[in-house]
């Protein structure tokens, strides 16, 4: 009889490696951007900014995708039969296709020019169908996952779909009532971006929930739900408060922010009593879950502080956005990702687990100067741009972003090494007993014997 | 089922929303479509050349170049026909045509008359002023 969490494994595993390969894509393009941003000159024809910029950014979000979807296919098939992994192959052909041609597509300098979604608005059709695919094999294994926390199904329940919402509503634009008037094509464009990832968060969030809790985590009380779902329907509109969107979405987003101050509060509280009861020596799956909520607070203190408005209007269209949103929300989703991977996929041996505490540490060394570098640059900028032209500007900031490729190389270190750990990980068969070395020595004992039969045969 | 239903509430309510912004969204303000677009009718320039990537427009977008918003008030479609010729500092010489260049030139002039950013004063108001609408 064959193993179930074995075939689960077998079903998560081209997916993990999707997401390792994407995160140090993402990393190579982060890095190759900052050295543009430093030294502008540098651009040149092969790879423009405007090519690394959204390469960047798919990479991002394909790893992330590839993680979640990983984890759901290891829940799903090792606890049902043939036909979940026959779908989550397909899942996974549909996931690699969208990867490939969408890759591609910018590579060759074919754009759809959206925000976040710059690929030909054609490929987001292998993404959408890998969603749907994803959204049946939750179903298959919903009465599983909510008897293990109804917390952590309802978020990953609403986080799928928020996630193909706001994949479909991203591509509304090409409707022309909407498309042809700027405004309304920039308000739905928004709406669409702040539901895609807000459905990002929570999926990872609520993987994280299901991978580190002890206990079955009971779903929200509901006045906690109620202004969960204010905030999730109303903010965001404060992606752009100077924008000429309607008056009453601006006034929405404003007051949706800062009522989600109370389940800040709530976060902060147990961030504070979690440090306290961690212990000095944790195992990988901490130290990442602990960074996840380290910048989860980050990520949702600084956004509610830049949704204030007369603050939003010194920091928005500047650095402090970027670091905001890249840094802290898609380096949590990221972490999230390889804590899946490696509950599922247990590192190999005690220097393994060191390799991934060395990279959590120097992602979080990384995030916290970018947080110092860019939030100063940004800041300078915000008040500047009063009185000076951008040239002034950049004038007064340039020196200062020289610093940036510094902080991305040791990013793309952290980035290979938490990748690496992982590819590793998935690859080995025998994960608990036999070490690379010992693997190493296994196999030249066989090549030397071959050998030798080779020879006494002659 | 209780999670079922809140998943159901939510997602209905999001439904809703967008609904509303499509809705209520841009009142007044559509443009002629081949401003918008290519002559051919084929992706504006903005979108096929991925200005976004360096340029914003109400701050939204990369930060590799200048905003964008009022470059058409404040220095004029010669000017914009010049740097797109020319290219200036690290924005490269892009190869367009009269017709795309001319296609930029008029898209920015309208978003030009959408409204202004950025604001000129700490004191202004943050939310720009379109109560009534453009």
């Amino acid at each position: 009889m064959v193993d179930s969490e074995h075939i689960g494994k077998k079903a998560s595993l081209p997916f993990f490696i999707l997401a390792a390969a994407a995160f140090i894509l993402t990393g190579i393009f982060g890095f190759t951007a900052s050295i543009v941003t430093a030294f502008g000159e540098v651009n040149h024809d092969l790879l423009p900014f405007e090519k690394i910029r959204p390469l960047h950014t798919l990479f991002a979000i394909v790893g992330v995708l590839a993680g979640l979807h990983g984890w759901v296919c290891f829940m799903t098939v090792k606890r049902s039969k043939k036909k979940s992994f026959s779908l989550s192959v397909l899942g996974f052909s549909l996931l690699l296709l969208f990867t490939v041609g969408a890759g591609l597509s910018l590579f060759f300098g074919k754009f759809s020019g959206r925000e976040y979604f710059s690929w030909p608005t054609v490929w987001s059709v292998p993404l959408i169908l890998s969603l749907l695919i994803l959204i049946y094999l939750l179903c298959k294994t919903f009465s599983h996952l909510y008897s293990k926390s109804p917390e952590g199904f309802w978020l990953v329940g609403f986080g799928v779909l928020f996630i193909l919402i706001g994949q479909v509503e991203s591509a509304l634009w090409l409707v022309s009532h909407i498309g042809n008037n700027y405004v309304r094509d920039l308000t739905v464009q928004w709406h669409g971006i702040d539901t895609f990832f807000a459905g990002l968060n929570a999926f990872s969030y609520g993987i994280g929930v299901f991978v580190l809790q002890k206990d079955p985590k009971p779903l929200r009380k509901k006045w906690l739900y109620a202004i969960a779902v204010f905030s999730l329907l109303f903010t965001f509109g404060h992606h752009h408060y100077v924008s000429p969107q309607p008056h009453f979405l601006k006034i929405l987003a404003f007051i949706a922010s800062m009522i989600a101050m109370f389940s800040f509060v709530k976060h902060l509280r147990a961030y504070r009593r979690k440090s306290k009861e961690r212990t000095a020596t944790k195992s990988a799956n901490e130290a990442l879950f602990g960074s996840v909520e380290l910048w989860t607070v980050v990520s949702f203190g600084s956004g509610i502080l830049f949704a204030i408005p007369q603050l939003n209007l010194i920091i928005h269209g500047t650095y402090l956005i970027v670091i905001h949103a890249m840094g802290s929300m898609i380096g949590v989703q990221m972490m999230l990702v390889f804590t899946a991977g490696f509950s599922i996929f247990k590192p190999v041996n005690q220097k393994s687990v060191n390799r991934i505490k060395l990279g959590v540490r120097l992602t979080n060394i990384s995030l916290i100067l970018m947080w110092i570098l860019m939030g100063i640059t940004g800041l300078i900028k915000g008040i500047m741009r009063f009185d000076y032209s951008y040239y002034e500007i950049n004038s007064a900031t340039q020196y200062s972003l020289y610093f940036l490729p510094v902080l991305g190389s040791i990013l793309l270190v952290a980035l290979y090494l938490l990748s690496s750990s992982l590819i590793i990980s998935s690859v080995q068969k025998n994960k608990d007993v036999v070490s690379t070395n010992k693997l190493v020595k296994i196999y030249f004992n066989k090549i030397n014997n071959s050998l030798k039969y080779l020879t006494q045969t002659k | 089922m209780v999670p079922f239903k809140r998943i159901f509430i939510l997602i209905i309510l999001n439904i809703a929303v967008a609904t509303t912004v499509i809705l209520t969204a841009g009142i007044g303000n559509d443009a002629d479509k081949d401003e918008l677009l290519n002559y051919s009718g084929e992706l504006s320039v903005w979108q096929s050349r991925n200005c976004i990537a360096c340029h914003s427009i109400f701050g939204l977008g990369g930060h590799l170049g200048p905003d964008l918003t009022n470059t058409y008030g404040e220095k004029g479609a010669a000017y914009i026909d010049f740097v797109l010729t020319n290219g200036l500092q690290n924005m490269p010489k892009f190869k367009l045509s009269q017709t795309e260049k001319k296609q930029l030139i008029l898209y920015l002039e309208h978003v030009n008359e959408l409204g202004k950013y950025p604001l000129d004063n700490f004191s202004d108001n943050p939310f720009g002023d379109y109560y009534g609408g453009q």
